[in-house]
């Protein structure tokens, strides 16, 4: 085993034993969070991976679609960092899809990096007029404003930033006014409105999105967000800038390396990182009549040696299929049969027009612009370079448009067709990538039983165990009242942008947005963790991915609730079991991009 | 996706999906980017969907959609020749003759509606094996468009570059992968920060 000094554990060999303070499983969204919040203040973090380390991203990552993004050999997939070995499999026993990158970053490696507050009325404490709206048997167990302090220091961290415009934001927001809606100018959501993203993309500087001249676009020349388009394949922009400057803050480029460096920036304890390492068992200890967490056997994904690590805490952050799953692996407790039940999805679906005017769609981030109706869900808009595009017009529930349905009960809601294009038909609609307007329709959607991640029977276990089965039964009548009311919103803005053609597709299930299967709640017998995301029935572990989230947000995209809740959780686990004091309240944040922190990360490769 | 060989046994396909050769897959594959995306070549003519533009074939799509299923899930029978399989044996419950014509693949024997009716026959299943079959049919189009509109049919990945400029490239009008673009307009009402709080 390799150690080289920025702490990095390079392959999986054999360890020595040890006892580590904290062991994270899981560097995507949420584990980095943790750990890097926990190295900070000194401890001994042990953070496994089970994908690759990307530690030569910006010669591993390309902008080209099939490359990175095909689901079976893609560089950005569920699946290990070896491309000549399959994806790691799921039982999907519907129609749906599955985007997910196993590897350092996780899935902000590929996200649009928006970053929403979640809608207050999602919590304990909300006692507005529309809280019958939402799903009030499946609320935080504590009250937005307690929260707050945990969002301002995450988007001072990544940091979170209001979203430039291109030209596909300029006419979606235009549209959003035209409808009557007001513009929301605060972080937090009040009130049906549109706005820029909050995202945690940096602002163009310098040369960055005033050129496309290659040789313009080195860093410091261009800082910031150069308008590339490519922001899923893996943001390594502006050229040649050190990791914790590039303009997406995927964890990758933003938490990682300062938790990889927390010596060096902060008088912290820098992180052991192994990557290509699957949790595969955690392993626990009775104490008197408590189930107590010591410590996590994982496997070598290119190695296929298992090594076993014990710590006084361990957090689970594999994201909302993989935790539960290694929870019901590692044969823990679940005596309200809660683990891996209520997952939310927000119930995607996409809609598209074709304008007589530019919007230069496949240009820019992927999303920067937002409409958001508290009580429903939101909207935001999307661009795709082609393959991409094209794949967002030929998946749907709702059929071939104009030859079958499926016996889809939804409206047209004011569209042109539903279902997929296929044929001719696609083509003509595709021939013009510049001239289309997308959105996403993001659901806020009910937390139900059936709605779960279990272990499959029907498919053999890979080398890791059991693999997840996900089933995802009929939704809700108030999911489903709230799709259709935002496909309704969606056709209206895009007629109003000038679109001739709506097109909406019915959208499958798209798993992107995954919460709440090991969720917090108010009670035993209604979630999995209690109100600081420890879990109730073993002590000493703690989660800290999307599972944990008690809903599905009201709509807002998850990243930016499930880092601030991970920062608090960070604070729970350091004063419960190390004695410390919570810092959130009377500290003040580093910022990812600090002088200091890139001064810090300057060493490692990236 | 399991499920499909037991899927493939209960309907009595396992063992004409055992026995498919690379050429029905192929030709099978071809049949399906067709119906996608159309273009000049023979299968596009044969389903009765010519089109002015080359399309998903002359892209390079159909070794593409052969790779990604059968490394998607390594199985015995490959995941294409299933697919290629339960594509032909519904191809023939949609026009029995469908076997005989140019092609040895049923499915690529099919006018455009009728590939239309395979895939609304198979969305409808009901019964055990049906979980599988949507999940496959519910994704195969969008796979093939992907692939069709990709780089995938031009990508030299020895050398880490685009032997010629991507078919659905030029069918959308795309300028190309960048670093970047002269894309920036401003912010909203020249607001460059949010209230921290409401």
């Amino acid at each position: 085993m390799a150690m080289p000094s920025s702490g990095v554990i390079w392959t999986v060999g054999a360890p020595p034993s040890r006892m580590r303070d904290v062991i994270v499983v899981g560097a995507g969204g949420g584990g980095a969070v943790v750990a890097k919040e926990l190295a900070e203040r000194g401890l001994d973090v042990l953070v496994l991976e089970a994908g690759p380390r990307f530690a030569r991203s910006e010669r591993e990552w390309r902008h080209f679609e099939n490359e990175v993004n095909n689901p079976a050999t893609g560089i950005l997939r569920f699946g290990p960092g070896d491309r000549s070995r399959p994806p790691w499999a799921r039982d999907l026993p519907q129609n749906c899809y599955v985007w997910q990158t196993a590897g350092v970053g996780g899935s902000t490696v590929h996200y649009f990096a928006n970053s929403p507050r979640a809608m207050p009325g999602v919590f304990a404490d909300y006692a507005g007029d529309d809280a019958g709206l939402y799903d009030r048997d499946h609320v935080f167990p504590f009250g937005y404003a307690e929260l707050v302090p945990y969002y301002e220091w995450v988007e001072h961290t990544l940091p979170v930033q209001t979203a430039a415009m291109g030209r596909k934001e300029e006419v979606f927001l235009h549209a959003a006014g035209k409808l009557g809606l007001p513009v929301q100018t605060s972080k937090d959501v009040t009130r049906a409105a549109y706005r820029p993203q909050e995202n945690a993309i940096l602002q163009p500087r310098g040369s960055a999105g005033r050129t496309g001249d290659r040789r313009r676009l080195v860093y410091p020349r261009a800082q910031g967000c150069t308008f590339c388009g490519h922001c899923i394949q893996g943001c390594v922009e502006p050229i040649r800038s050190p990791v914790n400057l590039r303009a997406k803050r995927s964890t990758h480029a933003s938490y990682v390396p300062m938790a990889l460096t927390a010596d060096r920036w902060a008088r912290g304890k820098a992180v052991t990182l192994v990557a290509d390492a699957f949790a595969v068992r955690i392993e626990t200890a009775r104490e008197g009549s408590t189930t107590v967490a010591t410590g996590v056997t994982w496997r070598g994904v290119a190695s296929g040696e298992t090594a076993t690590e014990q710590s006084k805490v361990v957090v689970l952050a594999a994201g909302a299929v993989e935790t539960p799953r290694l929870w019901l692996n590692s044969g823990l407790p679940n005596p309200n049969d809660q683990v891996g039940r209520g997952l939310t999805n927000h119930y995607y679906d996409y809609l598209i027009g074709r304008l007589p005017l530019r919007t230069n769609s496949s240009k820019g981030p992927a999303s920067a612009a937002r409409a958001d109706f508290p009580g429903y869900g939101g909207l935001e808009n999307i661009g795709l370079p082609p393959a991409l595009q094209a794949q967002s017009l030929t998946a749907s529930d709702a059929g071939i448009a104009g030859l079958y349905n499926n016996g889809f009960q939804g409206g047209t809601q004011g569209a042109d067709a539903v279902g997929r294009l296929v044929g001719n038909r696609l083509k003509r609609f595709l021939a013009d990538i510049d001239h289309l307007l997308a959105a996403f329709v993001i659901t806020d959607d009910d937390v139900q039983a059936a709605s779960r991640v279990t272990l499959s029977t029907t498919m053999k276990p890979d080398e890791h165990g059991p693999i997840a089965r996900i089933e995802l039964p009929k939704r809700s009548a108030r999911t489903t009242r709230n799709r259709e009311f935002l496909v309704r919103r969606t056709v209206e803005l895009l007629r109003a942008a000038g679109a001739r053609e709506v097109v909406r597709l019915n959208w499958p299930p798209l798993l992107v947005h995954m919460h709440s299967t090991m969720r917090m709640g108010m009670s035993d017998g209604d979630s999995v963790l209690d109100e600081s995301a420890e879990a109730r029935w073993v002590k000493r572990l703690f989660v800290a991915d999307n599972s944990t989230l008690a809903n599905a947000l009201g709509g807002p995209n998850p990243t930016l609730t499930t880092q601030a809740l991970a920062t608090r959780t960070a604070e729970k686990i350091f004063e419960r079991y190390f004695g410390g004091e919570p810092w959130v309240a009377h500290d003040t944040p580093v910022a990812s991009i600090d002088p200091a922190v890139t001064q810090a990360v300057a060493g490692l490769p990236h | 996706m399991v499920g499909l060989p037991d899927a493939l046994r209960i309907r009595g396909w396992l063992e004409d999906a055992l026995a498919a050769g690379p050429s029905v897959v192929e030709e099978t594959v071809n049949g399906l980017v067709a119906f996608v995306v159309p273009g000049r070549d023979r299968y596009s003519i044969a389903q009765g969907t010519r089109s002015a533009k080359a399309g998903g074939i002359e892209a390079g799509a159909t070794s593409a959609v052969i790779e990604t299923l059968d490394r998607f899930l390594p199985s015995d029978p490959p995941l294409s020749a299933t697919t290629a399989t339960i594509l032909n044996e519904f191809a023939r419950h949609v026009r029995v003759t469908a076997g005989r014509g140019e092609f040895r693949s049923a499915f690529a024997n099919l006018s455009f509606a009728e590939k239309a009716k395979v895939f609304q026959t198979v969305e409808g299943l009901s019964g055990a094996e049906a979980g599988s079959f949507r999940f496959l049919f519910g994704n195969l189009p969008d796979l093939v468009a992907f692939l069709a509109y990709s780089e995938a049919g031009v990508f030299d990945r020895r050398r880490g570059r685009l032997r010629r400029r991507p078919l659905g490239w030029s069918l959308t009008g795309y300028g190309g992968t960048a670093d970047g673009h002269a894309e920036f307009r401003g912010y909203l009402d020249g607001r460059r920060a949010a209230e921290p709080n409401a």
